[in-house]
């Protein structure tokens, strides 16, 4: 198959970020394609949520520089849209008002549709507190589609659901994206995910991409394709591979 | 059906006692356990009070008094409402007045009675006065304390979404802090009575206190009585108003 050279739509170049004495990111390259999905992995802690605040334009960049569409990004980035690990529906307002928060007034059938194609046409006027934690990342996920972004930011969303709501979350986005074909990054501890989702798994180590790792596998994944394990064996040997040295260091430091 | 029983009953049971106390007070006063020189029959105070309303001077006393009350509590609410909302939102209005505003809070207001009688005298302003001071803390520390609570990740979030100020303020920041703001409430509407009642009773020419005070000169002990369950009446009906308001504004939460 011909590759097809896409345009870049987002840079990262030289990126550092440290809350007071305690250093992030430091000096992150990265370049992401129009409609690409892209996950992006690592330990807790590695910056991995900082960096996608960063491109959310919610927090300010230390140094080095973000373009988004070849724009510099300074301030709340307006093409993106992001969804949260805990949701952060509105309590007081209900399913639909929830889906509408910065729509203009008139279009309440667009938060209808949205609602529609994460199947919660149904639930409109209930309130979030009578819904399950992967209905309520469902209208997360509508409010986040209806302002149609031409970037989706998921912040480790599926975090808390439990493992049989998280795959069929994860078919709905994968779907989704296909259909709308907005570029997306999410954000994730679990590389099972990220492989089951990502065109490009990226790993984030002392505050730089230390894996840049194609997946190439036939859409809609498979998780019993022998590949599909492979790549999510590879990741890990990756990301728990200092640990690996560090016990060969010992061992030897033991033999001398 | 007998959900609807169960529901009408529940709706009694909480007015058992005072039904019963009322009864037990009306038996004990026929039989004469209780002298009438120190509690006076329920059908007397009943009495007392028909008499009062024909003459029209119930109505007069009990309108002056709601009149006190619903003033200063305007006053003092909104007051209090807008430092705390000035006061959460702004770090420069915060650093500002909360300070002065903790030093003032701690003063009992009841003990400016001397002074704002030689102020103003014991006509409509000092009471006013008085019940807009002390409604005025309860409301400016609970909204004060919402709006400083309000989850941060919702805030986030609504600035993410392209919420611009006013906007994000009446969508997030302000439900957010609604349920301490209507505590705040509740709290301030018995001061609002207490208030009402001492500076009333001390110093007054018309209201219920005056009513009170004015009977004591005479002896007319189911006057007195009277008062004291109007007092009981008003605050009861105060609490109902602000439970109703948590329930309209509040449906989300239960």
């Amino acid at each position: 198959m011909e590759e097809l050279r896409k345009e870049t739509y987002i840079s990262v170049n030289n990126l550092h970020k440290f809350y007071g004495e305690r250093t992030v990111l430091t000096g992150l390259n990265l370049s992401i394609e129009k409609g690409e999905f892209v996950a992006i992995v690592g330990k807790s802690g590695c910056g991995k949520s900082t960096l996608l605040r960063l491109i959310a334009g919610l927090e300010g960049i230390n140094d080095g520089s973000i373009y988004v569409n070849a724009e510099p990004l300074n301030r709340l980035n307006e093409h993106a849209r992001i969804m949260f690990q805990d949701g952060r529906l509105l309590p007081w307002k209900r399913v639909i008002d929830n889906v509408r928060i910065g729509l203009p007034d008139h279009a309440i059938d667009r938060a209808e549709d949205a609602l529609k194609q994460v199947g919660l046409e149904d639930r409109l006027n209930d309130w979030p507190s009578k819904l399950s934690g992967g209905q309520k990342q469902r209208v997360a996920l509508a409010r986040a589609l209806v302002h149609n972004p031409s970037l989706l930011l998921l912040d480790e969303p599926l975090g808390a659901l439990d493992a049989l709501t998280r795959i069929e979350m994860q078919d709905l986005i994968e779907s989704l994206w296909a259909q709308k074909k907005f570029t997306s990054i999410l954000v994730t501890h679990d590389v099972e995910e990220a492989v089951a989702i990502a065109d490009r798994v990226i790993l984030i180590e002392d505050g730089m991409i230390s894996l840049n790792q194609p997946i190439r596998l036939p859409r809609p994944r498979q998780r019993t394709h022998p590949a599909f394990s492979m790549y999510v064996e590879e990741i890990l040997e990756k990301i728990l591979n200092r640990k690996n040295n560090k016990l060969a260091l010992v061992r030897n430091s033991r033999e001398s | 059906m007998k959900l609807m029983i169960r529901g009408s009953i529940n709706t009694l049971i909480p007015w058992l006692i005072p039904l019963i106390l009322l009864v037990g007070w009306q038996v004990f006063s026929w039989v004469g356990v209780i002298p009438e020189r120190i509690l006076p029959a329920p059908t007397k105070v009943l009495q007392a009070g028909m008499e009062l309303l024909s003459t029209g001077e119930l109505v007069s006393h009990v309108s002056i008094s709601l009149g006190r009350a619903l003033a200063g509590f305007l006053i003092g609410g909104v007051i209090g409402f807008l430092f705390g909302l000035l006061n959460g939102i702004f770090r420069i209005s915060e650093l500002l007045f909360d300070t002065s505003i903790q030093m003032l809070r701690n003063i009992p207001h009841l003990a400016l009675i001397p002074l704002v009688i030689l102020w103003f005298g014991i006509g409509e302003t000092s009471k006013i006065f008085l019940v807009a001071l002390g409604v005025l803390f309860p409301i400016y520390i609970n909204t004060y304390h919402g709006i400083k609570s309000v989850d941060k990740g919702l805030v986030e979030m609504g600035r993410a979404y392209g919420l611009k100020r006013t906007t994000l303020f009446f969508t997030v920041i302000l439900p957010g802090a609604m349920s301490s703001i209507l505590v705040g409430i509740r709290f301030s509407l018995g001061v609002m009575w207490l208030t009402l009642i001492v500076s009333e009773t001390i110093s007054a020419h018309t209201g219920i206190g005056y009513m009170a005070m004015n009977a004591r000169e005479f002896m007319q002990m189911d006057v007195i009585v009277l008062s004291i369950l109007l007092y009981a009446l008003f605050g009861k009906l105060s609490d109902v108003i602000a439970k109703h308001l948590e329930g309209k504004l509040l449906q989300w939460n239960t």
